[in-house]
């Protein structure tokens, strides 16, 4: 089931951040939180060579992704805290078994929150069409969730690295640190 | 064939020479008709002279006519080259063989070392007899037991041959196949520009040949950058105005060049991050809008392999086509992260720039329809496993377009065909793309513009229409179709969405291309 929400405003400048706080905003919320595999961000085309989308996406492991907690229980709980700090849930779907397979959200400012369970279960965050700037060039921040530097695909979008970190995040650091 | 000493002295190669002349001759005409016609294209029937839908046909028949002129003028230079070859190298046999009758060798009863210095000469006369029968069969395509022969003389010239006398991918791969290891590896190595956009050689293969080729050319680019901006520099100093503006404009397209390359080769730098898959650099070409095509994941070893084939807009320099791709690679992976899919973005056309105004041209998608076709019959010919590998190609928009032309017109190597956003595929029915309807599957989102009657069909004045065939969303179409979301009030960014987050369609295409189709909504 998917309503229409209107993505196209306010004016997103520099919305990584933005997409970042989304997701933890969500994972805040989630008990036991085993922590992300991986971390990827990427431009969506738009209309217009000049119009561009951002999409941000973590992955759970294919171990955590096969809970009951992760598959299941995480989405019951995103229905009741997403609504409860302003979000607005504009689509579920299920599988034929009715199994949930799709939660999405959208915030305020318009950033878009998805939680997906395929096979691998992710949590994506995206922005409705905005104008390109040729010259965005954006540190990374960070990877939520433990995500290490040879997963995050991040970075191959910012070729500064982390913001803040000359060396990016530590490979060991505790995975339920947000 | 065996070659004895008298046959040798008095064979007339001077009438062999004549007629590797007259092949020559042939290859030359051939090129001046071609360079006529497309000084004909570019003057009088140029758009900008003469527009319209017949202005258009004729076009199309006559760049028909070129493409079938530069078939025969590859082979038919093949043909010269390999008899003025053959005649240089017996008259070098035949002088051998004068020098040691001078030395008054007697034939009948040679010494043992006149005997293996005769055995030698006569061995090479008919070394050079095969080899000419061999590339004579290759161009003819009479012979293919020559290739084998000439593969074992000469691996790049036997690959060049097969490749211009448009033999099938398998061909190409059986004569890859064929070879050592070391011969394919001295192939990669000194004729990169063969080996990489040869359909039907492996993607291992490929990707080493075009990456050697990247280099080569960002080198060059760099080095002609910097000749450039020397000679900018030196006519602005002189003050010579005219002069720098034409310099200014080359150094504008030189590195608008080296930028589109560069971010080429930065896309397909390390493996994928998120599926831990290799990148491989199928082919490549910076004239024009730029072409490339590249693979997530090797498609010769993938359990499932999907060949995107982007719509309007779509040009090397511009990101967001790989960046769907990837999309659909890492929803792939989250949809059977127990199984290897392969995405392949296979820009190898030159698409249309708009998505309105150019919707309605077949010509893009007739000039782009052998190549796809040629592609997929490369990746079915390379493929380790095709028994049991899937494969799927996914159209989006006008590339839709191209993949119901190429099916119609050569036949696609595929087991199932998505069609995204279609104008139309230039076919009435799903079967007419080869494959069993139930393997067609097609979505619009509701509101799309591709549903505007103006913008798939343009009504001609005897009540038909010229568009690209029925919506393959139709009921009468024959196929299956699939869910996505319009997520937007805007028509044009409705057609655009299908990629976005939580769009219906990005789970459904993941389904089918893993093989899932339960899951289909």
């Amino acid at each position: 089931m998917e309503e229409r929400v209107d993505r196209t405003r306010p004016e997103r400048d520099d919305p990584w951040p933005r997409m970042e706080e989304a997701v933890r905003e969500a994972i805040a919320a989630l008990p036991d939180f085993p922590g992300f595999e991986t971390r990827a961000f990427g431009e969506l085309a738009g209309t217009h060579p000049d119009v561009v989308q951002y999409e941000l996406s973590y992955t759970f492991t294919l171990a955590d992704s096969e809970t009951a907690k992760v598959r299941r229980d995480y989405v019951t709980v995103l229905e009741r805290h997403l609504p409860a700090i302003g979000y607005t849930i504009h689509s579920r779907r299920f599988d034929r078994d009715g199994a949930p397979r799709a939660l999405e959200a959208v915030r305020p400012d318009g950033i878009n929150l998805w939680y997906r369970v395929l096979g691998l279960v992710s949590v994506k965050a995206q922005t409705g069409p905005m104008p390109r700037d040729p010259d965005y060039d954006p540190y990374c921040p960070p990877p939520l969730g433990g995500v290490t530097r040879d997963r995050d695909a991040a970075l191959d979008f910012c070729a500064r690295g982390y913001s803040g970190e000359a060396a990016g995040p530590d490979p060991a650091a505790d995975p339920y640190e947000l | 064939m065996r070659i004895d000493a008298e046959t040798l002295r008095e064979a007339d190669f001077d009438a062999l020479a004549a007629v590797g002349e007259q092949w020559a001759a042939f290859a030359a005409h051939l090129t001046e008709q071609v360079e006529a016609l497309e000084e004909t294209l570019g003057g009088g029937l140029h758009e900008d002279n003469w527009d319209g839908e017949s202005a258009e046909a004729a076009r199309d028949r006559i760049r028909a006519a070129v493409a079938g002129l530069e078939q025969r003028i590859g082979p038919a230079g093949r043909a010269a080259a390999a008899i003025a070859d053959a005649v240089e190298d017996f008259h070098a046999c035949r002088d051998e063989l004068e020098a040691l009758l001078s030395e008054n060798v007697d034939l009948d009863d040679p010494s043992p070392e006149d005997a293996a210095r005769l055995a030698a000469v006569l061995g090479r006369a008919a070394a050079v007899d095969e080899e000419l029968a061999a590339r004579i069969g290759l161009v003819a395509e009479t012979e293919p037991v020559g290739a084998e022969r000439l593969a074992a003389a000469d691996p790049a010239l036997a690959l060049a041959a097969l490749l211009d006398s448009g033999a099938s991918p398998k061909a190409v791969n059986d004569l890859w196949e064929s070879l050592s290891g070391a011969e394919q590896a001295a192939l990669i190595e000194g004729r990169p520009d063969l080996v990489g956009p040869a359909d039907g050689v492996p993607a291992d293969a490929r990707d080493e040949a075009n990456r050697r080729r990247l280099d080569v050319d960002l080198q060059n680019l760099d080095a002609d950058i910097s000749h450039v901006e020397q000679q900018l520099e030196r006519a602005e100093r002189n003050g010579d105005e005219a002069a720098a503006e034409t310099l200014r404009e080359r150094l504008d397209g030189l590195t608008d060049t080296r930028r589109d390359l560069g971010v080429l080769e930065d896309r397909v730098d390390g493996p994928d991050r998120v599926t831990g898959q290799d990148h491989y650099l199928l082919d490549y070409d910076a004239a024009g809008d730029g072409k490339a095509v590249i693979a997530i994941g090797n498609p010769d070893t993938a359990d499932n392999t999907a060949v995107f084939v982007p719509g309007t807009g779509a040009d090397l320099g511009r990101g967001g086509d790989y960046d769907r791709v990837a999309a659909m690679a890492h929803d792939a992976h989250e949809a059977a992260p127990g199984e290897d899919t392969a995405m392949v973005m296979w820009l190898g056309y030159d698409a249309p720039d708009h998505p309105v105004a150019d919707a309605h041209s077949l010509s893009y998608a007739k000039d782009a329809s052998g190549d796809l076709a040629s592609f997929m019959g490369g990746l079915d010919a390379a493929n380790r496993d095709g028994e049991h590998a899937t494969t799927t190609v996914v159209g989006y928009s006008y590339g839709s377009t191209v993949v119901g032309q190429s099916a119609k017109d050569h036949g696609l190597e595929t087991d199932q065909i998505i069609a995204v956003a279609s104008p139309g595929m230039n076919v009435d029915h799903a079967s007419d793309l080869g494959i069993d309807p139930e393997d067609v599957w097609a979505t619009t989102a509701p509101g799309d513009i591709i549903h505007l009657p103006g913008v798939i069909d343009i009504p001609l004045p005897n009540g038909d229409s010229l568009g690209l065939g029925p919506s393959p969303v139709g009921e009468d179409f024959g196929g299956r179709t699939f869910d996505s979301d319009a997520m937007s009030w805007n028509p044009l960014d409705i057609h655009t969405n299908y990629w976005n987050e939580g769009n219906a369609a990005r789970d459904n295409m993941a389904f089918i291309i893993t093989g899932q189709t339960d899951r289909v909504s």
